[in-house]
């Protein structure tokens, strides 16, 4: 455009004026516009020195005395501190620059209480450390609005909670991981109204649900069997949120929660289909009573609240998808776990029906929308379903052996009915 | 006006995360200063922390409190224990209370179990076992130990400050030769 700029004078389509107004604009526009390579390279630069800063600290260098090395220990730390603000008073649009510099602060400060642990040989143990580097951390991700420290710091919680959840019995201390991704929700939900096909937004939307699979599963104590109920209501509740209006025109981050919704309902269903799960089940619970307080029933209560909430609040489904049965599997399951108070037997067949009718409806899905990467995930779950139930009885080789047949050939006849379709369509 | 907010924010975001490391610092110094050094018989193990790096976890001699059989005591009980000294100048707990002592020197800790046995006796844990080394020194310091541990005159401790119920490890000694240079 600008190139065209002298031509456009001579030939008197726009005054000399104009033409300048036009260049001053591109000019403008050109500088506002962010340079995304240097962003991610600043960012990963920073990160990595910060990384760095961690492990020269971890090597412990005792030759200084404690006065240098707790010098030594601030360094880092007002270095990230000054870049911060730094970035806020004279860069606060350049989002590369915040970023960067987050990062890195979020490093020094922990470096820095790393450090002044090795010179007093403070003994706490590393959860209790890192949750002292996240408190530190949190209000950073609100005030510099940075999505580096919001990752990395759900990146600690959830170290966190594994380290208290799955090493320490019976630790309470797990409650502060629930506190603690609380702090995360309003810069998420902001990322999602901004735009939640951008990338940070998708990033968070892939961490986030990670985060909260690790942290439930450390809900399980004596009765751990009911965390069945709750990973169902969890699944479902991300599959119900990825159709959420806010993801309606973003690709992206839908596929991320209702794909891992549906899968996760899925493997969780998988050993449900077998006997010894269910067998003795009730006989193991203890009363209600004793149950109510318990974190697998709390985790049961909460899950299922923000499924029903989900499922109340948002019928936004599309009627056309068959999918859209899926968003009940909560409720369905519970009714199912529950009749196991009746009839073991009845449980394990109504698990193996769940599986199988989920199965039939990705494959009609898969179907209708002409897609054989989806028509294939069906018969995959449908053949997982059989074949599961295969391994648990003593049926005959040769009835087994049929049944492989049998599923291999509708894998090719599905497979090929679809091509035909497409065949006759393109004609 | 938001910038200003957000560079107030910041400023006492920076105030927080300088105050915390700098109270680690002053409370620890206050103990090593003002706090009366103990003798604790130890023995080094080599672990190591992924981020604080290479430390040795100190397992002291005198953790066990000799008392009655069927007493209240329980794991994790929170205790004071009051500090004294045996006849080679090393740390022993001397008594073992639920409440703060009024004077002498003690530490606050729990008990790691309670053996109700006819001679019953209470674990206590400790707050202080990791002595932090330079990385290259943590498995050598556990070996000098291991030698150390064959020639029965040599005695391996931890000296410890104690002041207001808390512990900080200033050295560890093997046959009285310091494992960091200070």
């Amino acid at each position: 455009m600008i190139k065209d700029l002298p031509e456009l004078i001579e030939a008197n389509v726009i005054s000399p004026e104009t033409a300048e107004r036009i260049s001053d604009y591109y000019h403008q526009k050109k500088n506002k516009e962010p340079n995304r390579l240097i962003a991610v390279f600043g960012i990963i630069g920073a990160i990595l020195v910060g990384m760095g800063i961690i492990l020269i600290v971890a090597h412990n260098w005792d030759d200084f005395g404690r006065t240098t090395k707790s010098i030594l220990a601030f360094l880092p730390l007002l270095l990230g501190q000054a870049s911060c603000a730094y970035a806020l008073i004279k860069k606060k649009e350049q989002k590369a620059w915040l970023e960067a510099s987050s990062a890195f602060l979020f490093f020094s400060v922990g470096a820095c209480i790393a450090m002044i642990s090795q010179i007093y040989h403070i003994s706490g143990s590393l959860p209790d450390f890192i949750l002292t580097w996240m408190l530190l951390t949190l209000p950073q991700i609100y005030i510099l609005n940075s999505s580096v420290a919001s990752l990395f710091y759900l990146i600690g919680i959830t170290y966190y909670a594994g380290e208290v959840g799955y090493s320490y019995y019976h630790s309470k201390e797990i409650l502060w991981y629930w506190l603690l991704i609380i702090g995360i929700i309003p810069h998420y939900l902001k990322l999602l109204k901004n735009n939640a096909q951008a990338n940070w937004a998708v990033l968070h939307s892939r961490m986030i649900p990670i985060s909260l699979i690790i942290a439930l599963g450390t809900c399980g104590y004596d009765n751990e069997e009911l965390l069945f109920i709750s990973f169902i209501s969890l699944f479902s509740s991300f599959f119900l949120f990825g159709y959420l209006p806010i993801f309606r025109k973003t690709g992206k981050s839908t596929q991320s929660y209702s794909s891992l919704g549906l899968l996760g309902i899925i493997v969780t269903l998988i050993p449900l289909t077998f006997d010894w799960i269910w067998d003795n089940l009730f006989r193991k619970l203890p009363p209600i009573n004793d149950l109510i307080m318990t974190p697998e029933f709390i985790s049961i209560i909460i899950t299922t609240c923000i499924a029903v909430y989900l499922l109340l609040r948002h019928d936004h489904i599309p009627a056309s998808n068959r999918l859209s049965i899926i968003k009940y599997s909560f409720l369905v399951f519970i009714a199912i776990f529950l009749s196991a108070s009746i009839s073991p037997k009845l449980a394990e067949l109504l698990s193996n029906l769940m599986l199988l009718l989920i199965g039939i409806r990705i494959i009609r899905q898969g179907i209708e929308e002409d897609h054989l990467g989806i028509l294939n995930y069906g018969l995959l779950v449908l053949t997982t379903a059989i074949l599961c139930k295969f391994f648990d009885t003593n049926i005959s080789f040769i009835i087994r052996g049929l049944v492989f047949v049998g599923l291999g050939i509708g894998f090719f006849y599905a497979n090929y009915m679809i091509i035909q379709k497409r065949k006759r369509n393109e004609q | 006006m938001n910038n200003k907010r957000n560079l107030f924010l910041l400023l006492l975001l920076v105030c927080l995360q300088l105050f915390v490391p700098a109270k680690m610092i002053y409370d620890h110094e206050a103990i090593l200063n003002k706090g009366k050094v103990f003798k604790f018989k130890t023995a080094p193990v080599d672990p190591s922390d992924p981020i604080r790096g290479k430390y040795i976890t100190l397992q002291f001699e005198a953790n066990r409190f000799y008392t009655t059989r069927n007493a209240a005591w329980y794991s994790n009980q929170e205790v004071f224990a009051t500090l004294g000294e045996d006849k080679d100048g090393f740390a022993k707990i001397a008594n073992v209370s639920t409440s703060k002592p009024e004077s002498a020197d003690y530490i606050k800790t729990n008990i790691d179990y309670y053996q109700n046995s006819d001679s019953a006796f209470i674990v206590l844990n400790f707050t202080f076992t990791k002595f932090y080394m330079e990385e290259s020194k943590a498995a050598p310091a556990e070996k000098a130990y291991i030698d150390a541990a064959r020639d029965t005159t040599s005695v391996t401790y931890a000296k410890v400050s104690v002041l207001n119920g808390s512990g900080v490890i200033s050295n560890v000694f093997i046959k009285d030769i310091p494992l960091v240079n200070k």
